[in-house]
């Protein structure tokens, strides 16, 4: 019997990954996951899977794999040019591969990562519940070229004219990518030990230092001048913490984060700021636009519809041509 | 003169879209800890509304929440309501873990530093170590890292002006009249005085740590040959 499987033509920096290890944060493990969540969730949906299936997250580098089972695929987050046996195909539909049919993703611009999603989802070691990538703890490791990821749930083979009509294209909500970020923000429990902070911020423009990753970005650029001092205990922290270190410019907690932390923090990054957050690549600029929760909240409800329209819709789509796909009613 | 501190005060304020800050004032240092630990242990058994997961520090929990209209006052009315129930005579039950040390040399290359800095010979140092017991304050990054309280040095210990980059996992770090056991491979500014052979955080186990806030760690010095003894072995739950 052979094992469903992509083989790895090309990769550069690339892992599984899924939308992290949720309840451990207790104790000190950091939630981790796709950097941009949006991108993930819309990449699984449009495959017909469950929002925290296991998918491929592609760092700032070409990639390239073989099928050698039927599937369906979709490619999701900062743009690049989708291939499939050397014809142009594009980004945020589904689409069907026959075996032996060549995936090559190339060129990544305006964002840092990109996301592969499979119906079914790929097979991967979960510890503590995720299989999240986590470096401190050693869990997870990058995908190398001449690896075969194993399919979780592979499909029959599916040729079906509704693959090429229109009605299989979904609309899809296709957030803004590029190298000028704004990032909503709402405040943080220090803006009032830095003077006029909320002006600083909202004038600021910050460049991302080579020196991040996905534990935080630092962001070259002007702070406010504290002046409030006294110590801060160390102190949980959130995904999207803006902190002023003493150092000298800003530092953006993401997903990979220390749990806790002493530095003061200014502002907190929406859901819809993490997601930029997680696309910054060194030298993106980013401004700031202060928002308030209760708005931050009413943005997130509205993007969680249009998730769940989509989920939806893919469900019927998918239930007439018989394959199995994740029922957003069932929750 | 003696002031008499406020009783404790419990704020719950948005912390973003996805979490609320409780932050513990007036009342001793010890009363805000327990309010703090107490409001975590019971987000195990009767959580606010739309909870995910939660920090506990010195005296502040953050409560990460979904994103959903009303978590946020859901969250402080849970707050309002829960810790007032808080016991302070209670005591917590405490258990006590024993951690073999191998002091000095590569495994504490501080050490000789440290004790210089602190008027004491290496070996008084490491005595009156392990003459303390260290509570547990709270189990915390990188990979769960017990931060203690327990120190009485003469004087509050330094930090290094520049932070190691790659500490060995076991490692013992001080700073102030606090400890720190670095459970995994990690960067740091703390002073490294010695090294435990033993597993402190393993992840194919549930929980993944054997300590919680609240427990005492006393450690104790162990020779080379004990050592290679013990490499690997997980810390136990006492019995």
């Amino acid at each position: 019997m052979t094992v469903d499987t992509l083989h790895i033509d090309q990769v550069g920096y690339a892992t599984v990954q899924d939308l992290g290890r949720v309840g451990y944060e207790r104790i000190g493990i950091a939630v981790n996951g796709a950097g941009d969540q949006w991108a993930a969730t819309v990449a699984n949906a449009l495959v017909g899977n469950a929002p925290r299936t296991p998918h491929i997250e592609i760092t700032a580098s070409d990639f390239a794999f073989t099928t050698n089972a039927p599937l369906v695929m979709s490619v999701t987050g900062a743009p690049l040019t989708v291939q499939v046996d050397g014809y142009a195909r594009h980004m945020w539909e589904p689409l069907v591969l026959q075996p032996r049919q060549q995936v090559r993703l190339s060129g990544m611009h305006s964002g840092l990562r990109s996301y592969i999603a499979v119906s079914g989802g790929l097979h991967a070691t979960q510890v503590l519940g995720s299989c999240a990538v986590d470096t401190v703890l050693g869990i997870g490791s990058p995908v190398r070229r001449g690896d075969s990821l194993v399919l979780e749930r592979p499909i029959a083979t599916v040729d079906h004219p509704q693959f090429r009509h229109a009605f299989f294209r979904f609309a899809v909500h296709v957030p803004a990518y590029g190298a000028d970020w704004i990032v909503p923000i709402t405040p943080g429990p220090d803006l009032d030990a830095v003077e006029y902070g909320e002006r600083a911020l909202a004038e600021a423009v910050h460049e991302v230092s080579p020196v991040s990753n996905h534990i935080g970005l630092r962001l070259d650029g002007a702070v406010p001048t504290r002046i409030r001092f006294g110590e801060v205990l160390s102190r949980g922290v959130p995904v999207g913490a803006i902190e002023m270190p003493p150092g000298g410019g800003l530092l953006a907690l993401l997903r990979g984060r220390h749990v806790t932390a002493g530095y003061l923090v200014l502002a907190v990054a929406t859901q819809e700021g993490r997601r930029a957050l997680g696309q910054c690549a060194p030298g993106h600029r980013v401004r700031w636009s202060w928002t308030t929760v209760d708005e931050a909240v009413q943005e997130h409800m509205r993007r969680q519809e249009r998730i769940t329209a989509l989920q939806h819709n893919v469900f019927t789509a998918f239930s007439e041509l018989g394959l199995p796909a994740y029922d957003p009613r069932c929750v | 003169m003696t002031s008499v501190p406020a009783s404790p005060r419990v704020i719950t304020e948005p912390y973003g879209d996805a979490a609320a800050l409780v932050t513990v004032t007036g009342g001793e240092r010890e009363e805000r800890w327990r309010i703090v630990q107490y409001l975590a242990q019971a987000t195990l058994a009767d959580p606010p509304t739309g909870f995910v997961d939660c920090v506990a520090a010195f005296d502040t929990l953050l409560l990460e929440l979904d994103i959903k209209p009303g978590a946020h006052d859901g969250a402080r009315e849970w707050v309002d309501r829960t810790w007032p129930s808080v016991d302070h005579d209670a005591r917590h039950d405490a258990r006590t873990f024993t951690i073999p040390v191998l002091f000095g040399g590569d495994e504490g290359p501080d050490l000789h530093e440290v004790a210089a800095e602190l008027g004491m010979t290496a070996d008084a140092v490491v005595a009156e170590h392990c003459a303390r017991e260290w509570t547990v304050r709270l189990v915390a990054s990188p990979a769960c890292a017990p931060m203690m309280d327990g120190g009485e040095w003469p004087q509050p210990i330094a930090r290094r002006a520049d932070p190691r980059v790659a500490i060995p996992p076991g490692t013992i770090a001080l700073s102030g009249q606090q400890c720190v056991i670095y459970p995994l491979l990690a960067p740091g500014g703390w002073r490294l005085i010695g090294r435990t052979p033993l597993l402190l955080t393993d992840v194919s186990e549930q929980p993944p740590v054997a300590y919680r806030p609240g427990d005492i760690l006393r450690f104790e010095p162990i020779t080379p040959e004990q050592w290679r003894a013990l490499v690997g072995v997980r810390l136990a739950q006492p019995r």
